[in-house]
């Protein structure tokens, strides 16, 4: 057990940042649970506690990239039941970012006192206390779920590069926070469904992690079976190079992707603007982490091929095309789907969908001029960029909203695009490469 | 007929920030030339490497491959040039094969049978997953990708790093092909000083962002030597030595290492000392050392 | 034929040098015989072919290897007497540093030196 305990402080307090953002998201939590008993809660005290279980995520965001070199280590193996043990420790991770915000907020619905009425009749106060029982359940279980899901994103994210994950994990993080506090407003009924699918969830996921040493072999027995021995020759690659080399080859893993946040948000009801800056924000975050590492990683290709640096970029940008046409291609079309399903207002999908469009090319520009490393000028503009998106998503999604401005808005952001292009055209025909250098040590590889 | 070097470089100076890495190199390298790069850790070899290929702008001076700008080269030219990286640039979910034919494909001249030919005997198996292969594989196989190129110039920085013996001796003979060949010229830094030696015929010793020494290795090799002085009457307090690089007072002598030594520095060293001074010739990984005291 | 070692403070391409014109002299290399190709000898040393050609021209031009077009190198037919003196002084030059140097460290005059040579070479003759 202090094992677990010890793994789970390394991943909250890793880097000077991380115990920074741990130690303020706990102070805030606390801050407002006290609050919540003294005062009637507020609005303000809600906010108090979302931007509180932010700062913890984001202090913990180095733990799915943890976690999972520790995994691979060989010296862990060693350790007696240590795969047992990192689950755990990833597991509780995940409860203690997950269940504060369910947890503080019904304790402040349950001291909420009805100064004005009578007291209520020991029938009443008992199906008001089962009433936010049922809700704790259901929001717990969403958020663990989310939780969870984030993990994985972040990932996905930090194994390619640390320093650039964690300011876009800032900004994942804080939108689905919406999330929880929209669940906490109209709760549903099927507690024990909900239960039931995060408990699975967590299993499935448990099992999976616990007997992967096993699974490896007969896994890679079975791709190489089913990769059926000889490649066709360079006539299958033709073209593809620029495509493999920046890692954008397959698209169709995200795209596909895409299905179990999806799944999880349909769930949850969709009419919130917060779902749509959920996936504003993924997905954009997602595009331009991969962009990201197009100028380091096309090194090689400038020295093969006959292009300048120049021309180099129009091909990295079409590659990126190729890709995040794809993605947002399924994505527009699932969200379409959904949107006429659930009957949501068109001028909402008319406003929202094209943000979505507009944050992945955004994102996309923005990670391709990433030439110099991650700085402060590079940083700053993203943020700002992901605040005006996610303020138009807040603005569409308002009902009666003013459609000209949310469209003169996007207008905007379509030209910014355009800027951010020439910005990073601009970058890459001076590219230097000594500076592109992110950390490789970073990069797991296998076992010699 | 004057043959043109395939790298030209003037004054060449290199500054990250403040930081000065490389400071006022000029040097040539000629076809036929096999050049090892001797430097201790942070010395800038890698950097030095980085500005031949046009990967960073100098800060101050120039250089040119072929007679190119580095940084400006036209696709013709980055053809004829070939780089084996520290970290190896293979894409982890290819196989090997795949990723032989992705690289051929940016090739005309690449050349199928020498590189069938290498991973025969270098024991690379084309099914496998680069995911799946060791360091010391996968430095192999960036080494056979660069020769598959038959480049004309060359550029490795620290090649063989992660080879065993046997790999080594492997990459060394099959460099020795390459060598053989006069117009084409091999560029590569290492810490293993002994493949150095057998390999180069001329030596670059970075030291404090400069280069040190820039010659043939038989030159160096003549050039510094071991002096072991025998005095039987003690050695003088002040010793007038040309080209000292480090003296060692013993019993009954001394042992002093110089550079540019000579026939005539050494009698007039005997006269001094009324002794007798024996000179021996050192290996590089010694020369190394006593320039780095 | 020839042993290398390329960590030695000799460079390699004198090593080669020394030990041809000794096996010349002494008749392990008689004239005619052929000598391995610069690449083969590389190879086999993993060496720089570069050394070996070196070695291989001061050979050419000290009038020891003959060379033939696309065909190996091969000792050349003239007796290494004819050679300047100098060139062949300069042979044996290392030899007679060595013995001097024992001398002196064994205190051994000079004349007591020449003395012991002077033998050598009479019961060298009586061979």
């Amino acid at each position: 057990m202090k094992a677990v305990m010890r793994l789970i402080v390394t991943y909250f307090s890793c880097t000077p940042a991380a115990r920074a953002f741990s130690a303020a998201g706990v102070l805030l939590i606390v801050a407002s649970w006290v609050a919540m008993r003294l005062a009637p809660p507020t609005f303000a005290i809600g906010v108090a506690l979302m931007v509180g279980v932010a700062a913890l995520y984001v202090g913990s965001s180095m733990m799915p990239l943890m976690l999972g070199r520790l995994a691979r280590a060989q010296t862990f193996r060693t350790v007696p039941f240590g795969r047992i043990k990192l689950l755990v420790s990833g597991l509780l991770t995940v409860l203690i970012v997950a269940l504060p915000a369910p947890g503080v907020a019904v304790y402040g619905l349950l001291m909420l006192p009805d100064p004005h009425g009578p007291p209520p009749t020991p029938a009443q106060l008992a199906m008001f206390h089962s009433g936010l029982v049922q809700t704790f359940w259901t929001t717990a279980s969403t958020c663990i779920l989310i939780a969870g899901w984030l993990y994985v994103v972040l990932w996905f994210i930090t194994s390619q590069r640390s320093l650039a994950g964690y300011l876009k994990a800032l900004g994942v993080i804080v939108i689905v926070l919406f999330l929880p506090t929209r669940h906490l407003s109209s709760p549903q009924a099927q507690v024990a469904w909900d239960v039931m699918l995060c408990g699975a969830t967590l299993a499935v996921f448990s099992i999976l992690f616990l007997v992967w040493p096993q699974l490896r072999p007969l896994v890679r027995r079975i791709r190489g079976i089913t990769a059926g021995g000889e490649r066709s020759p360079a006539a299958r690659l033709g073209g593809r190079e620029t495509d493999l080399l920046l890692g954008t080859a397959n698209p169709w893993l995200l795209a596909l992707g895409q299905l179990v946040p999806v799944l999880l948000a349909s769930r949850i009801g969709f009419y919130s603007p917060a779902v749509w800056l959920y996936y504003l924000t993924l997905f954009s975050t997602v595009a331009g982490a991969i962009a990201g590492q197009a100028a380091e990683r096309s090194r090689g290709l400038w020295l093969r091929g006959d292009w300048s640096t120049s021309q180099l970029f129009v091909r990295v940008e079409k590659s990126f095309w190729r890709h995040n046409v794809r993605v947002l291609g399924v994505l527009l079309v699932l969200l379409l789907a959904i949107g006429t399903y659930e009957k949501l207002p068109v001028m909402l999908l008319a406003a929202g969908l094209p943000l979505i469009v507009l944050g992945t090319v955004l994102s996309t520009y923005l990670g391709l001029m990433v030439t110099r490393g991650l700085r402060a000028p590079e940083s700053l503009l993203a943020i700002a960029v992901m605040l005006t998106l996610m303020a138009v998503a807040v603005l569409a999604a308002r009902p009666g909203g003013d459609l000209f401005l949310v469209g003169a808005l996007e207008g905007a952001l379509a030209l910014l695009a355009v800027v951010l292009r020439l910005a990073a055209r601009g970058r890459w025909a001076r590219i230097d490469w000594t500076q592109c250098r992110t950390d490789r040590a970073l990069r797991s590889r296998a076992p010699a | 007929m004057m043959t043109s070097p395939t790298i030209h470089a003037a004054h060449l100076g290199k500054a990250f920030g403040s930081r000065d890495v490389l400071r006022d190199l000029s040097f040539e390298v000629m076809p036929g030339d096999v050049v090892g790069v001797l430097g201790k850790n942070g010395a800038g070899k890698t950097t030095l490497l980085e500005l031949m290929l046009g990967f960073t702008p100098p800060t101050t001076g120039e250089v040119s491959v072929f007679g190119h700008p580095s940084r400006r080269m036209p696709g013709t030219v980055k053809l004829r040039v070939g780089f084996v990286p520290q970290q190896d640039e293979l894409l982890d979910p290819l196989s090997v094969r795949d990723q032989l034919n992705l690289v051929a494909s940016f090739y005309p001249d690449w050349d199928g049978a020498l590189v069938e030919r290498l991973c025969d005997e270098w024991h690379i198996d084309p099914r496998a997953r680069i995911r799946s292969m060791s360091m010391g594989e996968r430095q192999k196989l960036s080494i056979v990708l660069a020769f598959g190129q038959r480049p004309q110039l060359l550029v490795l920085d620290e090649p063989v790093a992660s080879l065993d013996p046997l790999a080594r001796r492997q990459f060394l003979e099959q460099l020795v092909e390459l060598s053989a060949d006069a117009q084409r010229a091999v560029v590569f830094s290492s810490h293993i000083v002994s493949d150095i030696e057998r390999l180069a015929n001329r030596i670059w010793i970075l030291k404090e962002g400069r280069l040190d020494w820039q010659g043939d290795l038989d030159s160096l090799k003549e050039s510094i030597v071991r002096l072991h002085l025998q005095c039987a009457g003690g050695l003088p307090e002040r010793l007038a030595i040309p080209g000292l690089l480090s003296l060692r007072r013993l019993e009954g002598g001394a042992v002093a290492v110089v550079r540019d030594w000579t026939q005539a520095a050494q009698h007039e060293l005997e006269r001094q000392i009324h002794g007798c001074v024996q000179a021996e010739s050192l290996g590089l990984e010694e020369i190394f050392l006593e320039l780095h005291r | 034929m020839f042993i290398l070692n390329p960590q030695s403070g000799i460079p390699i391409y004198r090593q080669l040098l020394d030990q041809v014109r000794r096996m010349v002299a002494s008749g392990q290399l008689p004239a005619g015989a052929a000598l391995p190709s610069i690449r083969d000898l590389a190879l086999l040393h993993a060496v720089n072919p570069m050394t070996i050609s070196k070695a291989y021209s001061l050979l050419e031009a000290e009038g020891i290897l003959e060379r033939h077009r696309g065909k190996p190198m091969t000792v050349a037919s003239q007796a290494p007497s004819r050679a300047a003196l100098s060139t062949r002084l300069q042979q044996i030059a290392p030899l007679l540093d060595q013995a001097v140097l024992a001398a002196r460290q064994l205190q051994i005059t000079e004349t007591e030196l020449a003395k012991a040579l002077h033998r050598q070479w009479e019961e060298s003759n009586d061979d």
